[in-house]
């Protein structure tokens, strides 16, 4: 799971509460400040982490079966944010859901007779659901002699709870939702969990993964996503292009939505998946290609008269599609997720000439009522339209145009970049960050850049935070960085530089205790065009802290 | 930096029409204006219940055809400059106005009784005043430099000396509620950031770093936060920066301003901050559905937005009483820009209604006899 920085996040708190300082508040200019931890705590993510309304059904049941009770609520957080969900599954075939732990298929019958339920108790009682979901771990656990205490251990039984048959999407799952969630602090671990030495494997095993993302290739027509390329496509009919967006919702987690979505028996696509935090985005289909992601005919009587010259063609000849992680059901989204897929519906209305309206950005469900509800009731339209339209302000959405348009030839790269480590204040088409959940943000440390900072200890593992931009034109270029200094920084920060065939070009190391509050220059390289790269390395030896605050590509 | 963003609604209007009068510089008392009141006009009625709360209404007025204050209906300055309202006295015993004539501006203080006291030397600008909380000086951008420098006057005594002077230029001060320090934007590394610097002189200490415009600090009641606005997300939206520079973040995290947003480029923006006193608060204007402006409250601790005002107008320029139970604005519902009220229990009245723009409300505190 790759995040973007928010004021909410700040100074998150290192493995739930109280379990040792933050090294970056060594150095706290103010002293304590209540009023900073109001804003902590008021952040969504430290509720959802803090969220006690399930905590005594995932204790208990945890107890009962001798399953990490952090690790059940890590999974409720990824699978479901905690919710009782009921769906249908969005996808021809999908088996339904059910309940805080998505219970589907064999799992729940399984379940709820190891747990002594009903599965219609397994189905819609909170209690039931996490006890069958509890009794399914544990019998797997059972059979394979599972060391219960190690939690990176359940990696092949996590995969299997979550029917995930792809392998890659199945270790992005666990590696990258669950045990990131893990990381963050959803579900503390025990004391005995943390003093067993489990904090650097389950940090190596997230800093891994998230490299080996950062590796894979930017999508063709948003660099702001990972390219995972879907067999499920065609060709449009002929003489149509993009004209809608339509809002999916997976009925699921991400990794599981991607992964069906790029096999071949799902004979299913969408053009992309946005995560359920907005922080990391999969394109899967081209958007000059046409993604499977509506099974119905246009009917401009479902959408306000509009396009009725449309009527009774597919509607995947002339629409974007967009999956989110999570369901249709669900209460409330993500505004991380929001933001970044209306950054994204910005960028395909402005690359295709769509107007930003909701007769033209459209709900699944909108277009095949008979079947489909998503992305449900509580999507937050006027707020999201009004979040595309900010996005695009600077552009505004032109005119469409009566014959085909290619997609626009991006504009010059500009004579310098500058790549934040917030992602809202990055142009996500030239640059953005990219880090893993072991990067904690803050703004403990005055004269940051723009909106704070992120900061990792250093440890011997493959962790680094990927600032990503994009040139035209291949040639050399300097990087500065700017940090905040202080004194438990690393005297010998290496920033690598990648070019965008992923070749290392070369590297530069800077002293982060000194020179804070400014550019440095970090060195000159020879990058080629498209989406170079360059990583702060987290490793070293153990004792320091490394800062992503911002490069300067010039 | 955005030199037309600078107090576009409170400056534009300034006319250019006539030669300034030689005024010296530092502090110089003017007479009273000899020229007798017109008749007053009715007091709107809810004058009569600000003032039962003991509270004045303070607004520009442009219904003699010049900028002038008003005050409870009644204009308090007359031409031939044009006066425009800056800040009010803590004591309620006055405002802190700029006075314009020609080219020139000058900081005059103006008390209630019609005495005005010339605060400092005419230039290209008097703008942007900050009153310190127990009312004994005021600080302000003053073009008298090189391009505009931050002065500061003490009102008991007019002592007048120079805080900052720096050839990119300084504005918008804002002083902290002890009046030890104030925030204020430059451009000295480039582009319009915050900064912060001690009264005394001490070395000023950049807030922000971004290669986009940081603009329009207002420091907290309390002193703990500093409001301001910046684009870095493409557009213009307020954020919060602690004084030491740490926490920024921005004030909310959407609004729930729905409905009735069409394709087309209209630019969502905030603008207009205002503390409650409590410091709890941030009031705003924020524009959204179809290029309107409206009035929005957010609970500063938790980031939770409500909206105050919204339809198919523009709501702006919120002041909050000191007791914090009204919220002052300008409105156009009526087609021409006048001061409206919103009261503790949400009802709303109408205060200006003369016909001309009537704009930049303040509230006054009426003096203890």
């Amino acid at each position: 799971m790759f995040r973007t920085m928010t004021w909410a996040v700040a100074a998150a708190v290192l493995w739930g509460v109280g379990c040792g300082t933050e090294p970056d508040s060594v150095i706290l200019v103010g002293g304590d400040d209540p009023q900073a931890e109001a804003f902590v705590d008021a952040s969504e993510e430290a509720l959802l982490r803090t969220s006690s309304t399930h905590d005594a059904t995932f204790e208990a049941a945890g107890r009962e079966f001798n399953v990490p009770p952090a690790l059940l609520k890590a999974l409720s957080y990824s699978l479901t944010r905690y919710e009782m969900v009921e769906s249908e599954g969005d996808f021809e075939g999908a088996a339904p859901t059910f309940g805080l732990m998505a219970l589907s298929g064999e799992v729940l019958a399984q379940g709820a007779q190891l747990a002594g339920v009903t599965e219609e108790q397994a189905k819609h009682d909170p209690a039931a659901n996490v006890r069958a979901a509890a009794a399914w771990l544990d019998a797997q656990a059972k059979a394979q002699a599972l060391d219960r205490e190690r939690l990176t251990a359940w990696t092949p039984i996590i995969g299997a709870y979550t029917h995930i048959e792809e392998p890659e999407a199945q270790v992005g799952f666990v590696k990258g939702e669950v045990y990131s969630a893990l990381r963050l602090g959803v579900g503390a671990p025990t004391a005995a969990l943390e003093e067993s030495g489990q904090q650097q494997a389950l940090e190596a095993e997230i800093g891994e993964y998230a490299e080996k993302t950062q590796a894979l290739s930017r999508a063709p027509d948003y660099g702001g996503a990972v390219w995972r390329p879907s067999p499920n496509y065609s060709a449009r009919a002929s003489g149509l292009k993009p004209q809608l967006v339509v809002i999916h919702t997976c009925e699921g987690a991400y990794s599981g939505c991607w992964g069906w979505l790029t096999n071949p028996r799902a004979q299913a696509s969408a053009h992309y998946v946005v995560n359920s935090t907005g922080t990391e985005i999969s394109q899967l289909v081209r958007e000059s290609d046409k993604a499977w992601h509506v099974a119905a005919n246009y009917s401009c009587s479902l959408n306000s008269s509009v396009k009725c010259n449309l009527n009774g063609i597919n509607v995947n000849n002339f629409s974007v599609g967009i999956e989110h992680a999570g369901y249709a059901s669900q209460a409330s989204w993500n505004s991380g997720l929001i933001d970044a897929s209306a950054k994204l519906t910005c960028d395909i209305t402005r690359g295709w000439g769509i107007p930003r309206d909701r007769q033209h950005i459209v709900g699944h469900g909108q277009l095949q009522p008979y079947n489909r509800t998503d992305p449900g009731r509580n999507w937050p339209w006027s707020s999201y339209i009004q979040k595309v339209n900010a996005a695009c302000n600077s552009s505004p959405a032109p005119t469409p145009t009566p014959t085909p348009t290619p997609t626009p030839a991006p504009s010059p790269t500009p004579a310098t970049i500058i790549v934040d480590s917030n992602n809202a204040n990055n142009n996500q088409a030239r640059g953005y960050i990219q880090v893993s959940a072991n990067w904690t943000s803050s703004t403990n440390v005055a004269g940051y850049y723009g909106t704070g900072y992120w900061w990792a200890r250093t440890a011997e593992i493959s962790d680094g935070a990927a600032f990503f931009f994009k040139l035209d034109q291949a040639g050399a270029r300097t990087i500065d960085a700017w940090w905040t200094a202080a004194s438990d920084r690393s005297t010998s920060a290496t920033f690598v530089a990648f070019n965008a065939q992923g070749q290392r070009v070369g590297e530069g190391t800077v002293n982060q205790q000194a020179n804070g509050g400014r550019w440095n220059q970090v060195g000159r390289f020879n990058f080629t065009a498209g989406w170079n790269k360059i990583v702060l390395s987290r490793w070293q030896a153990p004792g320091k802290v490394v800062v992503a605050d911002a490069i300067r590509v010039r | 930096m955005r030199w037309w963003w600078l107090g576009l609604a409170l400056w534009c209007a300034c006319p250019r029409a006539k030669p300034a009068a030689p005024v010296d510089a530092g502090v110089a008392v003017v007479a009273p204006r000899a020229a007798p009141p017109p008749a007053p006009r009715p007091v709107a009625p809810a004058l009569t219940e600000l003032n039962a709360a003991g509270l004045r209404l303070a607004w520009i007025g442009e219904g003699s055809g010049l900028p002038q204050i008003v005050v409870d209906g009644r204009a308090l300055t007359r031409g031939p400059a044009a006066h425009y309202l800056g800040a009010v006295l803590p004591d309620g015993s006055g405002v802190i106005a700029t006075g314009s004539e020609g080219e020139l501006e000058e900081p005059r203080l103006i008390r209630l009784d019609g005495g005005v006291t010339v605060l400092g030397e005419s230039s290209r600008r008097a703008r942007h005043p900050s009153v310190s909380a127990d009312g004994r000086f005021v600080v302000y951008e003053s073009g008298a430099g090189a391009l505009s420098r931050l002065e500061r006057v003490d009102l008991r005594d007019g002592g007048v000396g120079t805080v900052l002077d720096e050839p990119t230029g300084l504005f918008e001060p804002s002083l902290s509620p002890d009046g030890e320090w104030l925030a204020y934007v430059s451009s000295r590394d480039g582009d319009s950031e915050l900064y912060r610097a001690g009264l005394d002189g001490g070395r000023p200490r950049r807030l922000t770093a971004f290669h986009l415009e940081d603009l329009a600090p207002r420091v907290s009641p309390d002193g703990k936060w500093i409001a301001f606005v910046s684009n870095r997300e493409g557009r213009d939206r307020l954020f919060l920066v602690k004084p030491d520079g740490r926490g920024t973040r921005p004030l909310h995290d959407g609004l729930p301003l729905d409905g009735g947003w069409d394709a087309g480029a209209v630019e969502a923006a905030e603008q207009d901050a205002v503390w409650t006193p409590d410091a709890k608060r941030v009031v705003f204007a924020a524009r959204a559905e179809n290029d309107f402006w409206h009035l929005v409250s957010v609970e500063v601790d938790s980031g939770r937005a409500t909206v105050l005002s919204a339809g198919p107008w523009d709501d702006h320029q919120p002041a909050v009483s000191p007791d914090g139970r009204y919220v002052a604005f300008v409105s156009t519902r009526g087609g021409t820009p006048e001061v409206w009220l919103l009261g503790p229990d949400g009802g709303l009245a109408q205060v200006s209604d003369d016909g001309a723009a009537d704009w930049q409300p303040m509230f006054l505190r009426i003096p203890a006899p």
